[in-house]
């Protein structure tokens, strides 16, 4: 009766999908990073989770092949973030300071290439499901399912006509949502003004942010990776220092394509002793062991048991020849 | 503090002491975030609507600034998970910085190493294992989370809310731990 039902599920699934083209909600996902970076749009995104709510203004224009945004917070402590193609700062008036980076986050919609998406196939169900309205726009709802329990899924609420994601929601096992980004008002004008773009902060006399140059890359250590979640590959792994912290830390960094955990290890602090145990911040999760003279922190954007799995079973490089 | 409040803040209408006012109750206040979050939904519907500028918003935040900074214990004491997050938000961005630096040169060397994968009915979830609270001074995860936000913010689908929590420097964590 089961196997009955998952074929009649399978078939219903499918023939929605070939009615809507098989490959399209695919298709579109590398659609998003252009259609994102080359538009002009200037809006007001809510980012949620369990306990934050933020509110932003934002402006992004496109023209002569330069990418400018604007974000303008709304709600929580005062600050701006200008970005230039690769180029953020970040105003906080309250602290009179402005960070300043030359490698800035690529903004708010997702990066996906053609091979990111011919491998997350593998572990993730992608189909169009519904239009909505988000915005007052109408958007298509892209399912993004993983096809096991060890790792999320996402919900995608594309504009049908300029195809950047209206909403985004980060989905747990359970089909709860527990973070999500969604634009209230958005529109498209032709053109933006340079002074919509620009600081509304008057900085004189703030003091300026600039990163530290790059502390030199130490050898890495041979952690023996535990077995993972199917599809999750290393994709780096580097050594380097924190601002603020002792010592050098190890950072490990394995995706499937789409989930992206992160495992950090450091020397033991006798003075300041990291997590140990589970913590989450909304969608993130983090597990935490000291293994031997190390202490390991994972986390990531999976289930807790995911990051517990990989935290209990990383093997130190001494332990690996017992 | 009512939906009108609200509706003045999208606006930019909000002005002096009532801005003041409503940007610390919307931290501490979860019933007046759900009202928050209940009017951006409903707004979601709205479009083209006429808004003051983003120039009137900025020069009643920084007015509002400029009275808190004459009188610094006038503001209540903040909500702890907000609290301890401020200080490390000064070079949180430039610690960034690094990562991405190094991220970006080690993508290239694509080194994406086989590994050994698990069988799925090695996965139990316990996600109902019981948590209790953890020091607040924990900077260390902090500093993790906000790199792990950072370096989620350059990488494919869910860069979105990567960015977001950066945006939003929401890198802050429930303080929960599982009991040993």
């Amino acid at each position: 009766m089961r196997h009955g039902a998952a074929v009649a599920l399978l078939v219903g699934v499918s023939t929605l999908t070939q009615a809507e083209s098989p490959k399209e909600p695919v298709a579109w996902l590398v659609e998003i990073n252009e259609a994102a970076r080359t538009s002009n749009y200037q809006g007001v995104v809510v980012y949620r989770a369990a306990q934050a709510l933020e509110t932003m203004r934002v402006t992004h224009r496109y023209q002569n092949g330069e990418e400018r945004e604007y974000m303008l917070s709304l709600s929580g402590e005062p600050r701006e973030i200008l970005r230039r193609n690769q180029q953020m700062s970040v105003v906080y008036p309250k602290t009179r300071t402005v960070s300043v980076e030359s490698q800035a986050p690529q903004g708010l919609f997702p990066i996906m290439s053609q091979d990111t998406v011919d491998t997350l196939i593998h572990n993730y169900s992608v189909r169009a499901i519904n239009r909505d309205r988000v915005a007052g726009r109408v958007c298509r709802n892209l399912s993004i399912r993983p096809r096991d329990a060890y790792r999320y899924g996402y919900e995608m609420c594309l504009d049908e006509e300029r195809r950047i994601p209206l909403r985004t929601s980060l989905i747990d096992t359970q089909d709860r949502i527990l973070e999500q980004t969604l634009f209230s008002e958005i529109s498209f004008p032709a053109q933006i003004a340079d002074a919509a773009l620009a600081s509304k902060i008057d900085t004189r006399g703030f003091e300026t942010v600039t990163p530290a140059p790059q502390a030199q890359v130490a050898q890495t250590t041979a952690w023996k990776l535990p077995p993972l979640p199917p599809g999750f590959r290393l994709k780096l792994r580097d050594v380097r220092a924190f601002p603020g912290a002792p010592g050098m830390v190890e950072h490990l960094l394995l995706t499937d394509g789409l989930s992206m955990v992160s495992v950090y290890s450091t020397a033991v602090q006798v003075q300041q002793p990291g997590l140990e145990g589970l913590s989450n911040a909304g969608g993130v999760n983090a597990f935490g062991r000291v293994i031997g003279p190390f202490h390991v922190t994972v986390v990531g954007e999976v289930p807790q048991a995911t990051v517990k799995m990989i935290g209990e079973g990383l093997v130190a490089p001494e332990e690996t020849d017992e | 503090m009512n939906r009108q409040a609200l509706s003045a803040l999208f606006d930019g209408e909000c002005k002096g002491a009532e801005l003041d006012l409503l940007l610390d109750e919307l931290e501490r206040d979860p019933t007046l975030r759900s009202e928050w979050s209940r009017l951006c939904v409903a707004r979601e519907s709205l479009q083209g609507k006429a808004r003051r500028t983003d120039e009137a918003l900025v020069r009643n935040v920084m007015a509002s600034i400029a009275r808190d900074a004459a009188v610094p214990a006038r503001r209540p004491a903040r909500t702890l998970s907000w609290t301890w997050m401020r200080p490390l938000a000064a070079y949180s961005m430039a610690a960034a910085v690094g990562a991405v630096a190094v991220l970006s040169v080690l993508s290239q060397q694509k080194s994406d190493t086989p590994v050994q994968t698990v069988a799925m009915a090695d996965y139990q979830d316990d996600s109902s294992e019981p948590v209790r609270r953890v020091a607040m001074a924990d900077a260390q995860l902090s500093r993790y989370l906000n790199d792990y936000n950072r370096t989620r913010a350059q990488q494919g689908m869910g860069g979105s809310l990567g960015y977001a929590r950066v945006a939003a420097r929401n890198a802050v964590y429930h303080p929960s731990v599982s009991g040993n």
